[in-house]
């Protein structure tokens, strides 16, 4: 089944390793196979990977966007288990994160790791609230 | 004690209020981990039936290969023979007993064909394997295999009485080749997908007996000084993204914005 994907005039998206940019209308676009497509809202920057679950999110795009994700497997599993360490809160979307990932859902994995990225923010947040 | 949950931890675990009890939060958690685990373990048992089921096809082929590679040399010799010393009286004898050797080597390919299902699967006549979890999830990766027998491998009714039906044999035998080492890669691509993928499953199963360990409780400072600590770490830690993928995304970063350069113009 193909994928429908709505882009705003001017839009960017990310369709393997190719840029396209929507003219200066609404296009429909029907994409079907494994080629990995990333929205320009989705794609993440290393220089915006600021936090422990950013870094994360960012990995799982490299992984998506590799031929070879095996090469990103030690880094994430690293990555993975610190942030485990430091807060075992997070196991429940890292556990998602990696059920979708056996299955071959990068993009999925994608979207479960911006739970863990709100968490992780929610987190942060109750620090100042807990200090004032 | 009562601890307060995130609105992520609240939507991924609806069965927590906001404000829960240490025990809930540790009953609820303990079953997403079960359950979690035991998912993991069912992924695992399927790859590792799948990748049985491949190594076996895998072999299979090889065998169809050194079949094909022997009758291959055969029609080398007879070709050799006949096109050095034609066909002498002499030479038909030795022509005809290679000729039987060809047809048995012929005969062995698809016997093996015939008799290659394993688990319930024969790639080697054109069955396939697929590899998925459930419907709603799709297929991870399908294994579509090939009619292997001779008569779909194109081999004709062999003759090694004349020079140009020894070729005709030979160019035979040679797109057989082919076809079947074909076969054999994409079986071979497959294991090698299927085999990070167990691995990948692997670890995620030992990092959830891990973490069972250690998550008796909630404690949301701790948490929060913890990700800070690790946080400062890795401030300085080198680039996470390997070359290939570093220049997807600053090209993506230096492309124009089609609105804006619509703007400049």
């Amino acid at each position: 089944m193909a994928l429908i994907i709505d882009l705003k005039p001017g839009e960017k998206i990310l369709v393997g390793s190719a840029i396209m940019t929507n003219d200066n209308q609404r296009t429909r676009l029907h994409i079907s196979g494994d080629t990995p497509i990333l929205r320009e809202k989705d794609i993440m920057q290393e220089s915006e990977a600021t936090s422990p679950c950013r870094k994360i999110y960012f990995l799982l795009q490299c992984m998506y966007l590799a031929r070879n994700p095996r090469d990103y497997h030690p880094k994430y599993f690293s990555l993975m288990k610190m942030v485990q360490d430091a807060a075992p809160s997070t196991s429940i979307f890292c556990m998602k994160i990696n059920a979708q990932l056996i299955q071959g859902h990068y993009y999925k994995a994608l979207r479960e790791a911006r739970d863990l990225i709100s968490h992780e923010d929610e987190l942060i947040q109750s620090a100042s609230l807990l200090r004032h | 004690m009562t601890l307060t949950l995130t609105s992520s931890l609240q939507k991924n675990l609806p069965s927590l209020s906001v404000k829960s009890t240490d025990e809930e939060w540790n009953n609820v958690l303990t079953g997403f981990l079960d359950k979690n685990q035991s998912d993991i373990s069912s992924f695992i048992t399927t790859f590792d039936k799948n990748i049985r089921i491949l190594e076996n096809q895998k072999s299979r082929c090889s065998e169809v290969v050194s079949f094909l590679e022997e009758a291959g040399g055969l029609t080398i010799r007879a070709r050799n023979l006949v096109s050095y010393s034609g066909t002498t009286d002499e030479n038909k004898t030795q022509l005809a007993e290679w000729e039987n050797w060809f047809k048995k080597a012929i005969a062995k390919i698809d016997d093996i064909v015939a008799n290659s299902e394993f688990e319930g699967v024969n790639l080697l006549n054109g069955g396939s394997l697929r590899t998925g979890f459930d419907t709603k999830s799709g297929v991870l990766c399908e294994t579509t295999g090939h009619d292997l027998s001779t008569k779909s491998l194109g081999i004709r009714t062999v003759d090694f009485s004349a020079l140009f039906s020894i070729q005709n044999a030979r160019i035979d035998i040679m797109n057989a080749i082919d076809i079947v080492i074909t076969v054999r890669n994409i079986i071979i691509g497959n294991i090698v997908m299927l085999t990070i993928s167990r691995d990948f499953s692997a670890q995620s199963l030992q990092m959830t007996r891990d973490v069972k360990t250690k998550i008796i409780t909630f404690d949301m400072e701790a948490e929060i000084q913890a990700l800070k600590k690790l946080h400062e770490n890795l401030a300085t830690s080198d680039s996470l993204a390997e070359p290939a993928q570093k220049d997807i995304l600053d090209n993506f970063a230096q492309s124009p914005k089609l609105a804006q350069k619509l703007e400049d113009i």
